[in-house]
């Protein structure tokens, strides 16, 4: 072993981080449709909203949770099983990703159907969630962007607090643009730029 | 120092297809042998018998199962293969002239 050789072997060491890297690089899917669908959900809810059928509004966001969370499970489990290998970061974004969704489940659906907080708490305690997602998501992926994106989350909730109930869904939109579909897109651009899926074959 | 008095290297890390599996499942939790395969750019039966040998030091722990009717092979890095390759890494350092250690580092 000499100065050059040893320059080799940390050379290869490099490289094949970098390729692990590329091959588990987030490739921002999940952030463009949840992004997407949530506004759609809105939209949904505003309509039923302005046809004053509020006995609806929970049906419209059934449709919109449950599709989306089985969308979420089915390209989450096929893209792990295509996987041919996968990173403590992959991992810990998986189990925040089902903790939070579980939590979501529980503060839009559960709780308030248990009387337990009021209709107009939802969009606060969603976003109070969505927050705490968004920021240790950041922290995995080391990207300050997501962080930014989790406290603008929490702002949005005390913002809410001052909101009128029925337009604090008004509220989330931007949330949802700058939370979920900025950072998707540029997981998505990071993603085809790295060669993310050739570099996972 | 004279090459002569420098740490000895881990002669079971000390191969280009060893250390490219050992530092990729460095930073991953698992990998297959087909990422293996690609990423050590190396062939089916070359890549078997390093891994053979990496899991006889207990460097890594090899994992049979199936998906779907195919065989799938994954490898773990264990905590022996961890320290291991960390000391590797130091080892190698020492080759290196003092300025650039800090950046390889």
């Amino acid at each position: 072993m000499d100065e050059q050789q040893a320059r080799e072997d940390i050379k290869l060491i490099r490289d094949m981080l970098e390729r692990t890297r590329r091959a588990s690089a987030e490739s921002g899917a999940l952030f463009i449709f949840w992004g997407v669908w949530l506004i759609l959900g809105l939209a949904g809810q505003y309509t039923l909203l302005f046809l004053q059928r509020y006995d609806w509004i929970w049906v419209n966001w059934a449709f919109f949770g449950l599709t989306g969370w089985i969308v979420s499970a089915v390209y989450s489990i096929r893209r792990g099983r295509k996987a041919r290998m996968r990173t403590y970061a992959q991992s810990a974004t998986a189990f925040v990703s089902i903790g939070c969704s579980i939590g979501f489940l529980l503060t839009a659906f559960v709780f308030p159907l248990l009387h337990i907080y009021p209709y107009a708490a939802i969009p606060v305690n969603i976003a109070l969630i969505s927050g705490i997602m968004q920021f240790v998501q950041g922290g995995i992926f080391r990207w300050p962007l997501l962080w930014a994106a989790g406290i603008l989350w929490w702002v949005g909730a005390v913002v809410m607090a001052f909101v009128p109930g029925e337009w604090r869904g008004i509220v989330l939109i931007p949330l949802m643009v700058l939370g979920y579909l900025v950072p998707g897109l540029i997981f998505r651009a990071r993603f085809r730029r790295s060669g993310g899926d050739r570099a996972a074959e | 120092m004279t090459p002569d008095k420098f740490a000895p290297l881990d002669p079971v890390i000390h191969s280009q297809v060893r250390l490219a599996v050992l530092s990729i499942l460095a930073s991953a939790a698992q990998a297959d042998f087909n990422f293996l395969k690609s990423a050590a750019g190396t062939t089916d039966g070359n890549l078997s018998t390093h891994l053979a040998k990496l899991e006889e030091a207990g460097y890594i722990r090899i994992k049979k199962s199936f998906q779907g009717r195919k065989p799938l092979t994954t490898c773990i890095l264990t905590e022996r293969g961890r320290s291991a390759l960390s000391r590797y890494v130091k080892a190698l350092e020492d080759y290196l002239p003092k300025e650039i250690k800090s950046k390889a580092s």
